[in-house]
């Protein structure tokens, strides 16, 4: 994919340095309780606490991810990306089958919503 | 609509390995590779009924190569949101006795084949599936999701046996084309595609139907003899995890199954809508810990 991916896994055990990129996801203890909410930084004492409770890696954001116009970009190239892959349903110069229509048309109608929903900032 | 295989390119040498070769070995237990005496251990406690969770968590903490495993896909963003992370008893209540029996097999047996080409798209592939299937099912109130993520973990559990058994035709399968579905060329080169041997193997290592017969038929639900809504689910997250373009290279498009699996679920365009979202919303959950 020409957009890259717009969380980046993080391993506490094997990486030493610490990440100025925030919290993707939100991280929670064996029992489900709130640790750290996304969007919190990592620190070093933060890593070690997180070490203790068994939690072995977490999701921090990509900063390509906050640039304007990210999610618009990742939803073209995602959706022209798998629609290349469905060659196999689209016979060469004849019709697809009904039901593959109707999917890349769901499909296409929920990347978009997806596309809109990520790309709305909160107001500041 | 069928697919229409008369224009795919199928094995083309002289040579095929013996069929009698592969179904000599997927007969019996006993001709089946020999586990870690751990994971025997935890399977075999496993059939008991009255197995304690606590008690099983020992017996896997004794293997730290497993249960380090364990840990991480516990860790990983799909069961980690859920906020269960923590311990092997958790990871245990978190997955399910099947579900358990579905990680410590698959585990044990990838670490047979570890190194060899292929095997970390393998099981990149089989955890998206596993937990998609359950996303999936969950989306949908169909199907037990426990059941749906341990077959779509052991979904492609079959290939192992090509690894271990027929490790000089490992290539052949690797160079096929890449337009020509997998199950298609292993039925071509070996007489059975690698969905009847996980069948076959799951039955020996007494999972249920509801696990067996969507590990057998996830190439083809619309023949589903039972089952057919949890094998559709597997066979269509099959297909989106493989449209993404996580796991298996050699295999890289979705084929007909996964129409098929849609045409078994009967979905309204509303309900299709709710399977992408979950799909779309949050692909990161699909993303496996390193093996």
């Amino acid at each position: 994919m020409a957009v890259s991916r717009p969380s980046i896994r993080f391993d506490l055990m094997t990486e030493t340095a610490v990440p100025s990129e925030p919290l993707a996801i939100d991280v929670k203890d064996g029992h489900g309780r709130l640790i750290v909410k996304a969007g919190q930084p990592l620190t070093q004492s933060l890593v070690g606490r997180l070490l203790k409770m068994g939690i072995l890696e977490v999701f921090l954001v990509n900063k390509e991810s906050q640039e304007a116009d990210y999610w618009d970009r990742w939803g073209k190239d995602w959706y022209k990306e798998i629609s290349d892959r469905l060659i196999l349903l689209e016979p060469e110069g004849g019709l697809s089958d009904e039901a593959v229509v109707r999917f890349k048309r769901v499909l296409s109608e929920v990347i978009a919503e997806v596309v809109r929903q990520k790309g709305v900032k909160p107001e500041s | 609509m069928s697919q229409d295989y008369s224009s795919y390119k199928f094995y083309q040498g002289k040579n095929r390995p013996s069929t009698d070769r592969l179904f000599e070995r997927i007969s019996s237990i006993d001709h089946l590779p020999t586990l870690p005496s751990i994971v025997r251990t935890a399977l075999a406690y496993l059939d008991d009924p009255e197995a304690s969770m606590t008690r099983l968590a020992k017996i896997i903490e004794e293997d730290q190569s497993i249960a380090s495993r364990i840990l991480k896909v516990a860790n990983s963003p799909h069961f980690a949101r859920s906020g269960k992370v923590g311990m092997i008893r958790e990871a245990i209540l978190l997955m399910g006795m099947n579900g358990i029996r579905g990680l410590i097999l698959s585990m044990a047996v990838l670490q047979m084949i570890a190194g060899r080409e292929g095997v970390v798209q393998l099981w990149r592939h089989s955890f998206a599936v596993s937990v998609l299937s359950k996303v999936l099912g969950e989306t949908l109130h169909m199907g037990h999701p426990d059941d749906l993520a341990t077959a779509g973990l052991l979904h492609d559990f079959g290939k192992v046996i090509y690894y271990l058994d027929f490790d000089e035709w490992i290539p052949e399968l690797m160079k096929k084309d890449i337009r020509t579905p997998d199950w298609k060329y292993e039925e071509d080169l070996f007489g059975a595609s690698h969905a009847f041997v996980g069948f076959r193997l799951s039955y020996f290592w007494h999972f249920p139907s509801s696990i067996r017969v969507p590990i057998g038929w996830h190439n083809n639900p619309l023949k589903s003899p039972s089952y057919q809504v949890e094998t559709a689910i597997v066979a269509l997250a099959d297909g989106l995890v493989t449209m993404a373009g996580i796991g298996l290279e050699e295999s890289p498009f979705p084929e007909q199954p996964m129409i098929d699996a849609l045409s078994v679920l009967d979905l309204s365009d509303a309900n299709l809508n709710k399977v992408f979202h979950a799909f779309v919303a949050d692909l990161s959950r699909l993303e496996a810990p390193d093996f």
